[in-house]
């Protein structure tokens, strides 16, 4: 425990780091929403060396934080919804299907994006919000294969953290 | 880690692929028509219907001050001034057929483009 405390708030740290290195990095701006998800990398990498408690503990920290410091109530909700649809998608595709890490990224990906848009459905109450669901979709599974794939890379590197 | 995927990852990425497809045909192969004008929602309550035959330049009001400025012009509409940091509904860009929307989430500010026969079946349903 006197461990795992310092170790998850610097993976913290590094997630709000990414989250704001993202907020720099345009990327489609004609679909709202639309991110490249680097912050997923941590996810996942916590997810494979550590458990499952850790990795939604810090995924949630991680947007409440970069919720309050470079968004809005309703980007927090956004990012929630999706962070939290997509972790549990990841958590089954790893656990119960067994899957390959760069798979269960772009799974990640995928559903980081759906959450979202269901949630803009339901705070603009509008329908037609949906209409941008394949854009966000693609986007979804390239940027999950992109990050599943630096993550499959880095994770024999960095897996002997645990034992720091 | 291993790099070699097995049959269940070919199976998983084939599933997630089919279903994309799915959607973008469906998104697709949807019938398009122009559309002839444009309902404006603000917080999901109606704001204003506008015609698109019509050039005009909206001021959208929402909480009681000019959130959106939307331009209708040649037959299509969109955003050329909003008070969010994003600015993500002006790089939208244009909308003129059936369906097609612009939207500000910050804002709550929803802009669509109906066909007149739609409109009346839109106002049944609600």
């Amino acid at each position: 425990m006197a461990k795992k405390v310092p170790r998850l708030g610097i993976l913290l740290a590094l997630a709000l780091l990414l989250s704001y290195v993202e907020s720099l990095i345009p990327f489609f701006l004609s679909v709202p929403g639309m991110k490249l998800g680097l912050v997923n990398i941590i996810i996942i990498l916590i997810l494979y060396i550590d458990c499952w408690q850790d990795a939604i503990l810090v995924s949630v920290m991680r947007v409440l934080l970069a919720g309050f410091m470079f968004g809005n109530v309703y980007s927090i909700a956004y990012s929630l919804s999706g962070a939290i649809l997509s972790f549990f998608i990841m958590l089954i595709m790893k656990n119960i299907f067994q899957l390959h890490i760069v798979v269960v990224s772009i799974f990640g990906g995928v559903f980081h994006n759906i959450g979202q848009i269901l949630i803009a459905t339901v705070v603009a109450s509008n329908v037609y919000i949906m209409g941008y669901l394949p854009a966000l979709y693609i986007a979804g599974m390239i940027t999950g294969l992109l990050i599943g794939i630096l993550a499959c890379e880095l994770y024999p590197r960095i897996s002997k953290i645990r034992r720091i | 880690m291993k790099y070699k995927f097995r049959l269940r990852d070919y199976i998983a990425l084939g599933i997630l692929i089919i279903l994309g497809a799915g959607i973008c045909i469906f998104t697709i192969v949807y019938p398009k028509s122009r559309g002839d004008q444009v309902i404006i929602e603000v917080d999901g309550e109606l704001f204003g219907t506008y015609d698109l035959s019509n050039d005009a330049t909206i001021e959208i009001k929402s909480k009681g001050k000019v959130s959106n400025v939307l331009e209708i012009h040649n037959g299509s509409a969109h955003m050329i001034e909003a008070d969010c940091p994003d600015k993500v509904c002006i790089h939208q860009g244009e909308i003129k057929d059936d369906g097609q929307v612009i939207c500000c989430l910050p804002n709550k500010v929803v802009v669509r483009v109906i066909s007149d026969s739609k409109s009346e079946y839109d106002s049944i349903s609600k």
